[in-house]
């Protein structure tokens, strides 16, 4: 079962005397996706390392699944955590399946416990097992070694995901695929992931919300859609980049905005859940300022302009 | 007798023998740095030889002193003459292999650029190269100074007069005095030597950063 | 007399000096193994006593070889016992260095993969950082053994006895035969045991996956 995460209070303060995290309180809801964004610097990392308490707290408590994490014994807070970092971290002399199998040793699963998981997270990340099994890490390509790097994350079954910049590492095809079956795991698992990216475009399409730090402080926090809208300040606006308003379009479906029944013969089509964006793209590709909308069975039942969206966005600002 | 009675009654000996072996050391390090270099220098010219001449040198010298020793008397005799072999081997090579590799390590484009200007091969061997390479080759001297001590040492066998002398005699007349004095004394030149040269190869290094 | 008559008349004694001499270097090298690579894990534990250790194992290696001999009989007599533990303290430098250094330069973030996961300080050492140390730990493992098998040629003078009797009579009666009869044994296992230990270590790094 998923569980929450919460931040009450945190700070952190260094050696050397730098707050690297102010008073940081935020709530991560079971089974959703946050995303901490921010500038190097801004302590998201560094929050994200005490939740498996890589690094303690100087003030302040976090709690997962309303347990705080100074309660749990430390290997037993990380077994129960999964851990995905940028650079992977495969033990380069062990199998992937040994790889994988680390967690679930640990705790002492049977062996034929552990054979099974392992083979159905190597489905669950896209690794066929029969091929994949024996293989060194230095026989994979980047994007098959953070697939394993993931599979391991998640092999004891943890109720929550911690995630390092995990695709940074990796070519933007290859990172692009893998967001993407990110998103159909955890369709599937509902987990709790907790993400750092400095990579918006990924923020947007990762997180069901999203918090933006500076300088250690939480400057917002809220829905893709809303930080897109409405951004906090100057600061923030620019972190979501000049195409922001297009990255808000990213986020609402099409059927949101859309005037129903039968439209016209507009070449453009746009399927109802997808995106404005991808209803404008279509719209220029086609060379048409409109775009009919199609249902699931595939039948017309509506329509949208260009003006239409552009309206949106502006009435949303 | 103690240690201490010992050296009332022989210290003269012991400072002729300590005497002997600084001014041993002094000259074959001296002579063996200027031939390592020089060698070393020629060695890395011809950039070829240097990858053939490095994993040689690593042979020869991973060989024990006593054997260098021992083959060399057939050939040179005893005396002075007899250390030539182990105290080239022990002593020219680490030099030598140093300064070819070191030479080899410096950034072929600082070269160009040296070159680039208008200064002579000889001046961007003495001017840039060299200094370059300065820190790797005080490591060669360093290694080469603490196995000259030690080949010193040993060469005591073959009638060399050093502190090894006071060694062999305690081992042969089971005279603990001379042979811990022996001991102790080229223990601390060694290390003394060593610390030295540590020294140099550091300030080699903050010089060039 | 000549090399060749000489050998095939005391090669039984030349075979008996070479078990004897192989046997104490290796006695020497096993010692300084199960006292080196401990020391090593302490450096990398607790990393404020690693200059120490490597400093004060980096002077006795500085120390000549015959002064070292020549140290142990005052302190414990003459025979096999001191010849091994003169060897043992020479060869904690290359285990103790290369034990550390191994555990130094495993890559930050496996380190880090390790500890995320949950594994403790003692599964991590045991599990990931040793396994992945091996091949340099075994370098310095070949660097010891070469160079004891080289010092075991002193201890002879200190009546332990080794291929060292015949380089060092052959030397006081100026016969080349012995000199040779001695020698020739000592670099080939000198020789040997570099090869063999080279061959190990390519292995190791093959079965980390790294080579």
């Amino acid at each position: 079962m998923a569980q929450a995460i919460e931040f009450r209070h945190v700070s952190k303060r260094f050696d050397n005397g730098s707050l690297a995290v102010d008073d940081l309180s935020f709530v991560v809801e079971a089974g959703t996706t946050m995303a901490l964004v921010g500038p190097s610097g801004c302590g998201k990392t560094t929050s994200l390392k005490m939740i498996n308490r890589l690094t303690d707290p100087t003030s302040g408590e976090i709690l997962v699944g309303g347990r705080s994490i100074a309660a749990t014994g430390l290997l037993e807070l990380r077994r129960s955590l999964g851990y995905v970092i940028q650079y992977v971290g495969l033990f380069p002399h062990m199998t992937v399946a040994e790889n994988i199998g680390v967690v679930p040793h640990l705790l002492g699963w049977p062996r034929s416990r552990i054979e099974a998981r392992i083979d159905e997270l190597l489905d669950l990340v896209g690794l066929a097992p029969r091929e994949f099994r024996d293989r060194r890490p230095r026989a994979l390509s980047g994007g098959q070694q953070q697939r394993v790097g993931v599979a391991r994350a998640l092999a004891a079954d943890p109720p929550a995901l911690l995630m390092d910049e995990p695709f940074g590492a990796l070519d933007p095809i290859t990172r692009d695929r893998l967001q993407d079956e990110l998103i159909q795991i955890q369709r599937k698992l509902r987990k709790t992931v907790v993400i750092v990216t400095h990579d918006m475009d990924e923020a947007v399409r990762l997180a069901d919300r999203i918090a933006v730090l500076r300088a250690g402080k939480l400057v917002q926090l809220g829905t893709p859609a809303e930080v897109l809208a409405s951004p906090a300040d100057s600061f923030v606006a620019e972190l979501l980049g000049r195409d922001r308003l297009l990255k808000l379009l990213r986020t609402t479906p099409v059927a949101k905005i859309m005037t129903s029944g039968g439209g016209g013969a507009a070449g453009a089509r746009i399927a109802e859940q997808g995106s404005l964006e991808e209803a404008l793209l279509a719209m220029l590709a086609a060379g048409q300022p409109d775009a009919v909308v199609l249902g699931s069975d595939g039948q017309l039942i509506g329509s949208v302009t260009a003006a239409d969206i552009v309206r949106s966005a502006v009435r949303r600002v | 007798m103690t240690l201490l009675d010992y050296l009332h009654f022989q210290g003269d000996l012991v400072a002729r023998l300590a005497w002997q072996h600084m001014l041993l050391f002094g000259l074959s390090l001296a002579g063996a740095t200027i031939i390592g270099v020089g060698l070393g220098v020629a060695v890395a010219r011809v950039r070829w030889v240097a990858s053939v001449v490095v994993p040689a040198v690593n042979l020869l010298q991973a060989c024990p002193e006593v054997v260098l020793l021992a083959v060399s008397i057939p050939l040179l005799g005893i005396g002075f003459e007899g250390a030539l072999i182990p105290l080239f081997v022990k002593g020219v090579l680490p030099i030598l292999r140093n300064t070819a590799s070191g030479l080899a390590g410096v950034d072929a484009r600082t070269i160009e650029a040296a070159t680039g200007i208008g200064l002579t091969p000889r001046q961007v061997l003495l001017r840039i190269e060299l200094p370059s390479a300065l820190p790797v080759i005080i490591s060669g001297i360093r290694v080469s100074a603490v196995m000259l001590v030690s080949v010193l040492t040993l060469t005591a066998y073959i009638g060399v007069e050093s502190l090894g002398t006071l060694i062999v005699q305690g081992i042969a007349r089971m005279d603990p005095a001379p042979l811990i004095l022996g001991s102790l004394l080229t223990a601390l030149f060694a290390v003394a030597v060593n610390y030295i040269l540590v020294g140099a190869e550091r300030a080699a290094v903050n010089r060039l950063s | 007399m000549n090399l060749f008559d000489y050998l095939t008349a005391n090669w039984p004694r030349i075979l008996d000096l070479t078990l004897h001499h192989i046997e104490l270097s290796l006695y020497a090298v096993a010692l300084a193994l199960a006292i080196g690579v401990p020391l090593g894990i302490l450096c990398y534990v607790v990393r404020p006593i690693a200059a120490i250790v490597l400093n004060a194992v980096s002077i006795i290696y500085t120390i000549p070889t015959l002064a070292l001999f020549g140290l142990m009989l005052p302190l414990i007599g003459i025979g096999v016992v001191p010849a091994i533990v003169a060897v043992v303290l020479y060869s904690l430098l290359p285990i103790v260095q290369n034990t550390y250094t191994g555990l130094m330069v495993v890559a930050p973030e496996i380190r880090e993969a390790a500890k995320g996961l949950g594994m403790s300080p003692g599964g991590r050492l045991w599990r990931v950082e040793l396994p992945l140390a091996l091949p340099i730990v075994s370098a310095g493992v070949r660097v010891a053994v070469v160079n004891a098998v080289g010092m075991m040629t002193l201890a002879s003078l200190i009546g332990a006895g080794g291929l060292g009797d015949l380089i060092f009579r052959g030397i006081s009666t100026l016969s080349w035969a012995l000199v040779l009869a001695g020698s020739v044994p000592v670099l080939a296992l000198a020789a040997l045991a570099d090869v063999g230990l080279k061959a190990l270590e390519r292995r190791l790094a093959a079965w980390q996956g790294i080579a």
